[in-house]
């Protein structure tokens, strides 16, 4: 079992470093060797898995670690912990991450620099794959950093053009910003449990000493919201969500992978990882439930003005963990992880259909994605597809999303209101945006000239098909996965009412058919369609965030910098160096004023100065 | 067999100076194979040396100076053992580049290698005097080294490094010459002053006055907060090798004689002082770190970013922790590696395109490779990303010194962000976005020569950010030995 | 009355008179080589008779004369600086051609005479005579290019003050003389005894110590050094600064030490507060110098205020300190002063800037002076740095803080100006970029100098020895 868990972790380390050494220039090799490495994961994921069910005793925890900084009062270790929730998401980050790598090996195919783009997508794969078996918090913050830097090198793939090398610095940086408050959480509960004599990071000895001592509530407080500083900055909630939206630069399958299945929900893992810390203190758990409803509503009404479809599907990715941000806050972590579970299908599905028809397209945005003879007859399997994963994301009952949504929702349900009605209403805006692309997309009929190049669409290849297969599998049938055996130590699935149920349906049912009559019309001017919205120009501005934050930037750091390069230049150089030399030279020309060159100054200046001597040490009576 | 590491330079630096102006090529074949012996020496050193036993190793005494009890005793122990191998590291990977330099080559590599030898010595000897006369050493090939290879304003570099660094040291030579006095017996033995004030320690006030001389006597080349402006100057006119020793191996100078004289000799006296120090190094963190943001010059951002991180060094030091205490050494010599990685880097570029502004270049990416590629990987490391050791070093230093003080270290990892902010905009001006035309005559790294410091020094970080207990098995059981 | 004592003494009156009887024989057109070849003997000869004499002590007229191992270290020291001055002068006059050098060396002896028998006078008349052979002869020196105004103004500055020294020493004398009765040493001492808290003692004391004070250039008495330094040419500088000053801290310690002992406690007052002045003043007076003698007029003043710390200082420690220091002084300015004659013809003037770009015109003279300022300015590993080493710890040793605070403050002030030199040596561009050729002889002088500052700064134990038993029975 934990050597299993060792090769799951070290494959992809191994495949990224070997191409990076060997087959930079080997663009075909190199996609070859890293799916094959994720493959294998993925069977060593699936054997973990029989042997987890095979054991005997009801939820089993394993752990093995190694020491790997001895230090006596707070030794720093380096280990994997094997429960239900690690095997889950090791399932879901090498099962997508297969598909997605073996998807991207024909959508890359004519970019040169492909190795290195494997290169990277494998040590994404090992540092998710280090967040998820981590046993301690020094090594999930070593690997939240290692994930953060992947997705910097991974949005920023095509570093020729100015936006993408931005957005990758942007989604540093703000991740970045996460970090600085989840080491101080860490370090701030580190150094109380030393103060108590239990020097530890690991998890399951803190989980331990948490039912013997008790945290003060306020010190416990600043601890989770340190720490869910950190995920808010990884999982792009409501202050740190800026970045998501621009890291679409990069190719579309890292959007798949990493900002719609695995490491956006890296954070959304870790809450429910850290669920027993977070339990104790209700105020945090407030917190983060009302920043998850505030997210899933700001990005759900963002997303209705988007014109380009990645960036459409951006926003609902950000709704969706709001949502699961939601049910975690509201104690319930199962709801959260079994829609984290689906959301990963139905979003890669989405991503990835979208990703073939931008390949096929050449054009990111949906106005001018429509086809001389509509897509349903030229690319058959990716819109299907496509559909299959609109449904999913509406939650529409035979699809895996109505029931995790149906979940959450229950959940809210017992919440405060205004949170149900938060969430209620993100469910029709859900089902509007994705209403209004698809008619845009798949309903409308182009008939002027200039998109004739668009009519030679043709299907994607099989490497691109097999895979929406596939993931449109699971988002059906992911409803009906046993998770019990998985998440059964962290809560409980709500009891099924039939009036909410009832309630969501015809939501979603209305916002898609209230968007397909809107959009169904002929004419072109896509600024009459979206005319009825009044509040267009806050929603397309995204709530002024981006302003306020490059506003921050310019005018609190900028100054601040040159105040400290001005008081540097101006203080301390001129007036401390450069003035203690003017002092010498100043009082070196005083000296100087002594040497007139005249003898008879000088010859004056003896004789007074053997008087002196003799009057302090004769006359006053000094001897 | 440890004095050979400082004389080994010194005499290669002789056999510069005799061979004949016309056999040019030899100069830099006996520079490169004087720094690789040492290199390998340190090695043999690192590879012999045995951590769990206490005090020092490959101890070796010769009676130099009978009447005033100095005496030419050098060993290791595991600081010093880590900064020996430091500065074997960056003066190799130095010698490469110094290698380059056209105008009066030999000068300038009889000037480097007295240099090398001279940081050799303070690294091992464990006699005041000594320590104190190899520090100085190292001052007179630094003046005509800046002054006649630097770049822009080099004089004025020059001379403010060469005057700041002397005031410095002649503060901590007082201190030093009172401890010698206070200590009664007459000796300048580390060993045996260190030892005797361990269990007679003087009293309060002189330890605050002494430990007070020594911080700010060696707190300038540490470039404590207030005394920190020779650097960036210094550095930014500097010639790239020197800037690379300097910034990697000299800088670390100063916390180390701080760690030996004040740390082991008047805890109590530093122990007064510690919270200032802290505060000061929190100043200098966040004050460099904005500094570095506004610079418009390569060379001075890194030299603001390399005195931001000594302000954790010192910071380190302040909490006088085991661990850290350990982080700060750690910190010294991933930091020292790092530091010259980056110079490396920045000079590899202005020596073909006499150009280091952030925003003059673009697109290196694609015309320089591995050039970009180390830039990267050299400012990734300073950031503190793991994988590097000086995240490991960052690390201990905030665990260490957390409830100390709790605050200060909050600033410094609100630091660590400030880094980032500057360096990734200097990586994307330099690396990323479109092709800046002006500079498509520069050629990348190809050579082995030329790719070799840059694998050297980046391999060293890795190396040790994976398995940082290679050298915290060395630094942890000297630290304990060495506080209270 | 055993003649052997006096036999250095002897072989200089020797050569002395034969310079004397070849330039009356040769008259005008006597050639220089063999009267260099005549002075380089008579050097050589002193040397061995000294070596012979070193641990021989005993005294020779009644006491008034004696030769102890602190007399013999002087009288070594005193011929080997005049050796160096004679060979540089040399090689300062050869290009000029028109000044008469016969002179020049006849005139250097007789102050190095002068030199040997102040060493070793026991009595306060035999002490001024040769006090004023010295002077005497320093101020026909430093007036002797006739043709150059700044030499003859340096000349008659230096008689004008001079002479007023030597009046105050005098008048002090004569003070003794009324209150001891006699002017031998031990007698003086024998008076001090007899009536401890005598006022006028104390006057006298301190009128000769000021007399002297001028001779090494002490704070108020300073003031003639830099013109001095400036005007007069530059063997002359050399031999004034360094056989001059050291002739005068001869005097200081052994009139201190032997006959004004009592007086121990006004000495603590005195000498600290003196040579914190004389620290200030020297590097303060030399920041903002152009003119390189003028600088190293005041950089003379300051190590005269590091070498009084010496005499603050406790005995023990401090003379050994101070004399070490004073080797150390002496290496290097003799070997600044030796590439100064061999360039003054060359650069044509005294500006530091005319040494712009040295290092490229002759590497080996910018080497020298690069290594010989360094050691003066007191940077490690050289002589200089051992030197102020032992005097600063001296200082402490005996509590005096401040006062090394002071010497330790002005280190880096001195570093500055030091570093003004070579910074246009090494760091600025020649104006022309002719290189200037330094003769063998020269270039194994040089040599040996600085290697002796590098074996001093480096191998201090052997050097310190030297010091310690010249001072055994002193």
């Amino acid at each position: 079992m934990i050597t299993l868990s060792w090769a799951i972790l070290w494959t992809p380390f191994l495949t990224a470093v070997f191409i990076f050494f060997f087959l930079l220039s080997r663009p075909r090799a190199a996609g070859r060797l890293a799916t094959c490495g994720m493959l294998a994961a993925f069977l060593c994921a699936l054997a973990l898995l029989w042997d987890y069910l095979s054991l005997k005793e009801a939820r089993p925890v394993l752990e093995s670690s190694i020491l790997w900084i001895p230090f006596a009062p707070s030794p720093v270790e380096f280990g994997v912990l094997i429960d239900g929730l690690t095997i889950l998401m090791l399932l879901i980050v090498t099962g997508i991450g297969s598909l997605i790598f073996l998807y991207s090996m024909s959508y890359m195919e004519r970019d040169e620099s492909c190795g290195r783009y494997f290169a990277c997508l494998s040590l994404f794969a090992f540092s998710m794959l280090g967040i998820v078996l981590s046993n301690n918090f020094i090594q999930t913050f070593i690997f939240w950093e290692l994930v953060g830097l992947s997705s910097y090198l991974l949005i920023g793939f095509w570093f020729e053009k100015r936006e993408a090398a931005t957005a990758g610095k942007k989604a540093f940086l703000t991740t970045r910003v996460g970090d600085v408050g989840m080491m101080i959480g860490i370090l701030s509960l580190f150094g109380y449990l030393a103060s108590r004599g239990i020097g530890t990071f690991n998890f399951l000895l803190i989980e331990e000493r948490l039912q013997t001592i008790s945290i003060p509530s306020p010190l416990l407080y600043a601890v989770c919201l340190g720490l869910f500083l950190g995920i808010a900055g990884k999982s792009a909630q409501a202050p740190l969500h800026v970045w998501l939206p621009d890291a679409m630069e990069g190719p579309t399958p890292v959007s798949a992978l990493i900002h719609a299945a695995t490491m956006v929900a890296a954070g959304v893992f870790l809450l429910a990882r850290l669920f027993f810390l977070f339990a104790q203190s209700p105020a945090a758990l407030l917190v983060i439930a009302w920043t998850g409803g505030i997210t899933a509503v700001l990005a759900g009404t963002v997303a209705v003005v988007q014109n380009d479809i990645k960036k459409i599907l951006a926003y609902s990715t950000l709704s969706q963990l709001g949502y699961m941000v939601l049910a975690l806050g509201l104690g319930n972590p199962y709801a959260g992880m079994f829609h984290l579970t689906t959301h990963a299908f139905f979003k890669a599905l989405l991503f990835l259909s979208a990703g073939s028809l931008i390949h096929a397209l050449h054009t990111q945005n949906i106005w001018n994605m429509r086809t001389q003879k509509g897509l349903l007859r030229s690319m058959p399997i990716t819109s299907v597809t496509f559909f299959i994963g609109t449904l999913a994301l509406m939650g529409i009952p035979p699809t895996s999303g109505y029931f995790s949504k149906e979940s959450i929702l229950a959940a809210a349900s017992h919440g405060s209101p205004v949170l149900f009605i938060l969430a209620l209403a993100n469910v029709f805006f859900t089902s509007f945006y994705m209403g209004r692309l698809c008619t845009l997309v798949f309903f409308q009929k182009s008939h002027s000239a200039r998109q004739n190049h668009l009519h030679t669409a043709r299907e994607s290849g099989w490497k691109m098909t097999i895979p929406l297969i596939i993931l449109a599998g699971f988002s059906i049938g992911g409803g009906f996965l046993p998770l019990h055996p998985f998440l059964g130590a962290r809560g409980h699935s709500e009891p099924h009412s039939n009036t909410l149920a009832l309630i969501s349906i015809a939501l979603a049912g209305l916002g898609f058919l209230f968007a397909f009559l809107r959009y169904q019309k002929k004419s072109h001017e896509h600024e009459t369609l979206d005319s009825w919205m009044t509040p267009r120009f806050i929603l397309e501005k995204k709530y002024f965030f981006d302003d306020v934050y490059d506003a921050f930037i310019h005018f609190v750091q900028e100054n601040i910098a040159r105040v400290s390069d001005l008081f540097e230049r101006r203080v301390v150089v001129e007036g401390g160096m450069n003035g203690s030399a003017r002092l010498t030279r100043r009082l070196s020309r005083l000296v100087r004023t002594l040497q007139t060159g005249v003898v008879q100054f000088y010859a004056l200046f003896f004789a007074a100065g053997v008087t002196v001597i003799i009057y302090v040490l004769i006359l006053s009576g000094k001897s | 067999m440890i004095f050979l590491l400082t004389w080994i330079p010194f005499v290669a630096a002789f056999l510069i100076l005799l061979t004949p102006s016309e056999k040019k090529s030899a100069l830099p074949i006996i520079a490169k194979t004087a720094c690789l012996l040492t290199f390998l020496l340190t090695i043999g050193f690192l590879w012999r040396f045995r951590p769990d036993q206490p005090g020092y190793q490959f101890l070796i005494r010769i009676e130099w100076f009978p009447a005033f009890g100095i005496a030419y005793q050098a060993g290791l122990d595991g600081i010093n053992m880590t900064l020996c191998l430091l500065h074997a590291l960056v003066s190799l990977a130095g010698v490469f580049t110094a290698a380059r330099e056209k105008k009066r080559l030999k000068e300038y590599l009889f000037f480097y290698l007295i240099l090398v030898g001279a940081i050799y010595g303070v690294f091992t000897c464990l006699d005041l005097f000594f320590l104190y006369l190899f520090y100085e050493t190292t001052l007179i090939p630094l003046y005509p080294m800046i002054g006649i290879w630097g770049s822009k304003n080099k004089e004025y570099g020059a001379m403010q490094l060469t005057l700041f660094i002397t005031a410095g040291a002649a503060l901590a030579l007082f201190g030093i010459l009172l401890l010698y006095q206070k200590t009664g017996f007459g000796t300048f033995d580390l060993i045996r002053i260190t030892e005797h004030l361990k269990n007679a320690p003087f009293a309060a006030h002189d330890q605050n006055f002494l430990a007070a001389l020594i911080l700010i006597g060696f707190g300038v080349i540490a470039s404590l907060w207030p005394l920190h402006s020779w650097s960036p100057i210094g550095y930014a006119a500097a010639p790239t090798s020197v800037s690379m020793l300097h910034a990697g191996v000299l800088k670390k100078m100063g916390p180390y004689l701080i760690l030996r004289i004040a740390l082991a000799c008047l805890p109590a006296g530093m122990a007064h002082w510690s919270t200032l120090l802290a505060v000061l190094s929190g100043i200098g963190i966040l004050y460099a770190g904005y500094a570095a943001i506004s610079q418009k010059d390569l060379k001075f951002m890194v030299g603001f970013s390399s005195v931001s991180h000594m302000g954790y060094v010192l910071l380190g030091i302040a909490a006088m922790t085991v661990t850290s205490v350990s982080g700060a050494v750690l910190l010294m010599f991933s930091h020292g590696v790092m530091a010259a990685a980056m110079f490396a880097v920045i000079g590899f570029i202005y020596e073909q395109t006499h150009a280091r502004g952030v925003f003059d270049f673009g697109g290196l990416g694609k015309k320089a490779p591995f050039i970009s590629m180390s830039f990267i990987m050299a400012s990734l490391a300073s950031l503190g990303l793991p994988g590097f050791s000086n995240f490991v070093a960052e690390l201990l230093i905030f665990i260490g010194s957390w409830e100390k003080s709790p605050v200060l270290v909050g600033l410094a990892v609100l630091g660590v962000l400030i880094t980032a902010i500057y360096l990734l905009r200097a990586v994307q001006h330099v690396c990323y976005g479109e092709f800046n035309p002006k500079w498509n005559q520069l050629k990348d790294a190809v050579t082995w020569q030329e790719k070799f410091p840059f694998v050297l020094l980046l391999g060293a970080l890795l190396l040790f950010g994976f398995w940082p207990q290679g050298l915290l098995r060395l630094i942890q059981p000297a630290v304990g030995a060495m506080l209270p | 009355m055993n003649f052997s004592l006096l036999l250095p003494e002897w072989i200089a009156l020797g050569t002395l008179l034969i310079l004397i009887f070849r330039e009356i024989l040769n008259g005008p057109k006597s050639r220089n080589s063999s009267g260099i070849a005549i002075l380089l003997t008579g050097t050589a000869l002193l040397l061995l008779s000294l070596f012979f004499l070193r641990n021989s002590p005993g005294s020779a007229f009644g006491g008034t004369f004696v030769l102890d191992s602190f007399a013999v270290f002087f009288k070594i020291f005193f011929s080997l600086a005049a050796f160096v001055v004679l060979v540089s002068s040399r090689f300062f006059f050869r290009p000029l051609g028109g000044e008469k050098t016969a002179e020049f060396f006849l005139i250097l002896w007789c102050a190095l005479l002068g030199m040997l028998f102040l060493v070793s006078a026991n009595d306060f008349l035999i002490l001024f005579i040769a006090l004023e052979i010295m002077t005497l002869s320093f101020y026909i020196l430093t007036a002797y290019q006739k043709g150059n105004l700044a030499s003859i103004e340096a000349g008659v500055k230096y008689l004008i003050l001079g002479s007023l020294a030597s009046a105050f020493i005098i008048y002090g004398i004569g003070l003794l003389y009324v209150v001891a009765g006699s002017t031998h040493f031990d007698s003086i001492q024998a008076a001090f005894a007899a009536q401890p808290g005598h006022k006028l003692l104390l006057l006298s004391a301190l009128l000769i110590l000021s007399g002297l004070c001028f001779k090494v250039a002490a704070v108020p008495f300073q003031l003639w050094a830099p013109d001095v330094y400036e005007g007069a040419p530059v063997p002359v500088v050399a031999f004034l600064s360094v056989g001059s000053k050291a002739a005068g801290f001869a005097l200081l310690i052994r009139l201190i030490f032997t006959v004004f002992t009592p007086f121990d406690h006004e000495r603590k007052i005195l000498f600290p507060v003196l040579a914190a002045m004389t620290i200030i003043y020297g590097n303060l007076g030399a920041v903002v110098q152009k003119n390189i003698k003028r600088l190293l007029g005041f950089s003379s003043i300051a190590h005269t205020g590091y070498l009084l710390i010496g005499l603050a200082a406790a005995r023990d420690s401090g003379l050994a300190a101070l004399l070490y220091y004073l080797l150390t002084y002496a290496l290097a300015n003799l070997a600044i002063f030796f590439v100064l004659s061999l360039t003054a013809n060359e650069l044509k003037s005294d500006q530091i800037d005319a040494f712009r770009g040295l290092a490229e015109r002759s590497p080996f003279l910018a080497a020298s002076l690069f290594i010989a300022l360094l050691s003066l300015a007191g940077v490690p590993p050289l002589a200089g740095f051992v030197g102020k080493f032992l005097i600063l710890s001296a200082a402490i040793r005996d509590h005096l803080m401040w006062l090394a605070l002071i010497g330790i403050l002005a280190i880096p002030i001195s570093l500055y100006y030091y570093l003004g030199v070579i910074r246009s040596m090494y760091l600025e561009e020649p104006v022309h970029t002719a290189s200037i050729t330094v003769p063998g002889s020269a270039k194994l002088i040089l040599g040996l100098l600085i290697t002796g500052i590098l074996l001093a700064g480096f191998f201090q134990s052997p050097v310190f020895r030297i010091v310690e038993n010249a001072l055994q029975h002193f």
